[in-house]
């Protein structure tokens, strides 16, 4: 087993969380997105994104308005629907949970040592 | 000396050199396949050709005026080749069908039940069949034997072309599990 494989599956799974966090934060045009992902190393490259985008927006979770820019082409702005927000809850939900169920596997072999 | 084309893109136009604009095009060529529905891959490529244009934009100034085949190597780098960043999108057609493998199974089949029969099983089959209680189907043959001319003979053309359901996956389907 790859350590890279490994890791782009957790990636993976938490990719959709963080744009729809992202977008919970302040609508955003793409680039916003890709810069605040960038930051936090979970793409490496910007083409990831685009599909994630349009299939959130197919699902209903997402919607967007144009808007002119100052500097290059115009902005396609996205913005969470209330579905987007309503399905957001529940993924930050599950994120608690798995967060505090590894850490209860994680920490249980320190505390057999201590018995 | 090279020779350069003008392009639209996202509403823009740029000066490309002819190499530079090929590569470009075999590039969003080979994002646009890597989608099945056309509209999904439209819309994902338009996106992409957006981000291309202002990324260009970025490119160019008074000293630079054309878009070379170096820049679109780094703008191909920046945004990935598409077998590349759809490592990290979730393959949706994999779980759509896998639920509908479950709604197949669902459909049900007619069978005698062994386990709700008075004489054959045809009537306790007929109900689990139709989600109905058998003792109306009881009745409708004991009616029919009594005050019509067929008699008993649809009833036991039925126990002959209904199977019985023996095993535990023919019950399975008997009740549409």
């Amino acid at each position: 087993m790859k350590i890279e494989n490994a890791k782009a599956q957790m990636r993976k799974g938490v990719l959709e969380y963080c744009i729809l966090s992202i977008l919970s934060q302040k609508d955003s045009y793409a680039s916003d997105i890709i810069n605040r992902l960038k930051e936090a190393k979970l793409i490496v490259v910007e083409g990831t994104l685009y599909p994630l985008l349009t299939r959130q927006k197919n699902a209903g979770l997402l919607s967007y308005r144009w808007e002119e820019s100052t500097q290059g082409p115009p902005r396609k702005y996205y913005k969470l629907t209330q579905e987007g927000e309503k399905f957001l809850d529940e993924l930050d939900k599950s994120w608690t949970e798995l967060v505090e169920a590894v850490d209860m596997v994680k920490n249980l072999p320190q505390e057999s040592k201590e018995n | 000396m090279k020779l350069t084309e003008n392009i639209n893109l996202a509403n823009r136009i740029f000066i490309i050199d002819q190499d530079a604009l090929a590569k470009l095009e075999e590039y969003l060529k080979s994002v646009e396949h890597y989608f099945n529905k056309k509209e999904e891959a439209t819309e994902i490529v338009a996106d992409i050709e957006n981000r291309i244009a202002e990324l260009f934009e970025t490119m160019l100034n008074k000293k630079k005026e054309v878009i070379s085949m170096e820049d679109v190597n780094k703008v191909i780098e920046i945004i990935g080749l598409p077998e590349i960043f759809m490592e990290d999108v979730q393959n949706e057609e994999q779980t759509k069908n896998k639920s509908d493998f479950k709604f197949e199974n669902k459909t049900k089949k007619l069978y005698r039940d062994p386990d709700n029969s008075v004489i054959s099983g045809v009537c306790g089959g007929l109900g689990t069949y139709f989600n109905v209680d058998p003792i109306l189907f009881r009745v409708l043959f004991i009616l029919a034997v009594i005050f019509t001319g067929i008699g008993l003979l649809p009833y036991i053309i039925l126990w002959i072309v209904m199977p019985q359901a023996k095993t535990f996956e023919q019950k399975m389907e008997m009740k549409g599990y």
